[in-house]
């Protein structure tokens, strides 16, 4: 089980190659990680744990991220979670970027990051994240 | 009385003229409207006599006229709905009523001369020699009736279904001139059978030429000059024809005959100036239609080219994320022990080749899509080709405690196959079916059997296996492009693209492809089907 010092991360994606990526990278940072392969699936592991962030992919089997954020949303017991988008799909242009980052603030979440984006920046934003809420 | 009947002849004189005039006309401008000529002949044939008729001042050559005429109103029909189903395009479909027709005019021009088609003439109103009908002439009002409504019903037909607006155009004006020239027309039955009305509406049936030529003649880009052009030279020539026939005295012939020549001569020589001129025009015309289309080609080309790129890039991204992720956790030292690089580079050469897998589906969709797929067909053993493949995949069938195994029929089937492409789509179906499958076995075998096309044999190749099949929802989109199908998309791994290629490849070997399962968690089935070279 996560070790109780430790700040958990929970990632929700499809692509099992980049959740293992994630979490190798958040544990060597001093997380601990629990994962999900689509939004149906991270509803159900909410419902016995409570993550500090959770990053949330965009395009999954089952249920979507956007249904996901709102389902979290629009619940008491876990509306608090910060939520990260990180999405591995569309238009990569920056103006795209700034309104979609802006949809999808405004649906709730903290931020959102591509997958392209350096897992080093990854870490950096949970820290962030972390710090502002003061948990570290 | 007799006034009002030279009337009634003069509009025969007159519809016949017209009829041969604007059939001409349409002719002229195009041979390919020669069936036009047929209605406009039969329609003169039949004014030219009802003209006679009229005018005849005895029973015996009225009725010899009036037998006359039927000759070519028996005609007007089926040349009308011939005319009619070939500018509608649907000649072929309607060949067997067009011969119909054709047929019982025969019949009923063979029988005009017998009592059962006309009995006699007779007083009917103010005319002294109307005809009275035989039984056939009965059945052959019924077969014009019903030619009628059923060529009405046809342009209507056609009228709501086509989308293109030239034909509507054309079938507008035509149904205006059926209903004025062809019911006018009509309109002589009455007192066949004592009802007593006159024809009036035969003074109507000028327009049927003139509307349908107008018809044809207007979306076929044709001037009105060459038009007016052909209508004042023939009126010329008739005129001096007649002038010829009337001459009383040799020397008076000599002079028409010769202005006649003359006017022949400059006739067609002004028609055919008139005619280049236009062509000219035309030409330039059809070339900038052309240029459009072309135009119009390339911007949906392009169209393609991008939505292609984007859907290109999409696929990509996600590999390429995973084969960053991995480099980036090796790089920034988060990796350490030797043995987690090792299986780190492992996993990024796994993205490397599913990356180097989608960009070669995606040049074999743009050959597709492009039609420049290239095949090199040769006639091969299909059970040694299939064989040699489950050989390649026994190893990876292996790493998941697999059964896969290969039975055939016979030692030697000969099809004809490019070797390569066929190759990829029975791999392709192959690693699917290990890819899907967590336990058990995965079968391929060939059997022959006997094919629709008389005596040639196909050869089936089923691949099959115990895993977790394929939703009803599924199967029938299995081998779409699934870019165009986000319903699906995400049900599938990689591009979905594989399976499509794979049936346009078969497609290509004259064969033919398509998957079959119980339903999820029940396994599924793979069939191949390629015809056999005897």
């Amino acid at each position: 089980m996560a070790d109780q010092t430790k700040k958990l991360i929970m990632t929700v994606d499809d692509e099992e190659d980049f959740r293992n990526i994630l979490r190798i990278k958040l544990e060597s940072s001093g997380f601990s990680v629990i994962e999900a392969s689509n939004g149906k699936e991270a509803l159900k592991v909410l419902e016995t744990n409570q993550p500090d962030v959770i990053l949330l992919d965009m395009t999954m089997p089952e249920m979507g991220g956007i249904e996901t954020l709102f389902s979290i949303k629009e619940n008491d017991k876990i509306k608090n979670i910060r939520v990260i988008i990180l999405t591995g799909k569309g238009d990569p242009r920056e103006e795209v970027i700034n309104i979609n980052r802006k949809f999808a603030q405004e649906s709730g979440a903290f931020d959102y990051l591509r997958k392209e984006t350096d897992l080093d920046q990854i870490v950096e934003k949970i820290n962030y994240i972390l710090k502002e809420d003061g948990k570290i | 009385m007799e006034e009002t009947i030279r009337i009634f002849a003069l509009s025969g004189l007159f519809n016949a003229i017209i009829a041969i005039i604007f059939g001409l006309i349409v002719v002229f401008s195009n041979w390919k409207n020669w069936r036009f000529l047929l209605i406009t002949f039969a329609t003169a044939f039949w004014s030219f006599f009802y003209w006679l008729w009229l005018s005849s001042n005895n029973s015996i050559s009225a009725l010899f006229f009036v037998r006359m005429l039927s000759i070519g109103s028996t005609l007007i029909l089926p040349t009308y709905f011939h005319w009619l189903s070939s500018l509608l395009g649907i000649a072929e479909k309607q060949k067997k009523i067009i011969i119909l027709a054709y047929s019982l005019s025969i019949i009923f021009i063979v029988a005009g001369f017998s009592p059962l088609f006309i009995k006699s003439v007779k007083q009917e109103l103010f005319f002294p020699f109307w005809p009275q009908p035989g039984i056939i002439y009965t059945i052959y009002l019924v077969g014009y009736i019903a030619l009628f409504i059923y060529s009405i019903f046809q342009l209507i037909l056609n009228y709501r279904t086509t989308t293109n607006e030239v034909l509507r155009g054309r079938i507008r004006y035509i149904l205006i001139g059926s209903i004025l020239g062809l019911g006018g027309g009509a309109t002589n039955f009455f007192l066949w059978y004592g009802v007593p009305i006159p024809p009036y509406g035969n003074f109507l049936v000028a327009f049927y030429p003139i509307v349908f030529a107008y018809a044809i003649l207007k979306y076929q880009l044709f001037d009105i000059k060459i038009i007016l052009t052909q209508l004042v030279v023939f009126m010329l020539w008739g005129v001096t024809l007649v002038r010829l026939f009337l001459a009383k005295t040799l020397q008076e012939a000599l002079i028409e005959g010769g202005f006649l020549a003359f006017l022949v001569i400059f006739g067609i020589l002004l028609i055919r100036s008139v005619l280049k001129e236009v062509e000219q025009r035309e030409k330039l015309e059809v070339l900038t239609e052309n240029l459009k289309a072309a135009n119009e080609r390339l911007e949906q080309l392009n169209k393609l080219k991008s939505e292609f790129l984007s859907f290109a890039s999409h696929q990509v991204k996600s590999p390429m994320a995973i084969v960053k992720g991995y480099a980036s956790l090796i790089e920034d030292g988060t990796l350490k022990d030797p043995n987690e690089i090792k299986a780190t580079a492992g996993k990024i050469k796994q993205s490397s080749d599913r990356l180097i897998g989608l960009v070669n589906n995606f040049l074999d969709l743009r050959k597709i899509e492009e039609g420049r797929m290239e095949f090199n067909f040769e006639e091969k053993n299909l059970v040694e080709a299939v064989r040699d493949i489950v050989e390649e995949l026994k190893p990876l069938a292996q790493k998941k405690n697999l059964e896969l195994s290969f039975k055939s029929e016979k030692n030697e089937i000969k099809v004809n196959l490019d070797g390569q492409k066929f190759s990829q789509v029975i791999q392709n179906i192959i690693d699917n079916a290990i890819k899907y499958t967590e336990k058990g076995w995965v079968r391929v075998e060939i059997k022959t059997q006997k094919s629709k096309i008389k005596d040639a044999e196909e050869a089936l190749i089923t691949i099959s296996d115990s895993g977790r099949g394929i939703s009803q929802e599924l199967l029938p989109k299995l081998f779409e492009q699934f870019s165009r199908d986000s319903s699906v998309k995400k049900e599938i791994q990689g591009t979905g693209l594989g399976l499509y290629i794979a049936k346009q490849i078969v497609l290509a070997h004259k064969g033919d492809i398509w998957a079959e399962s119980e339903g999820e968690g029940k396994g599924s089935r793979f069939i191949v089907k390629l015809p056999i070279k005897c």
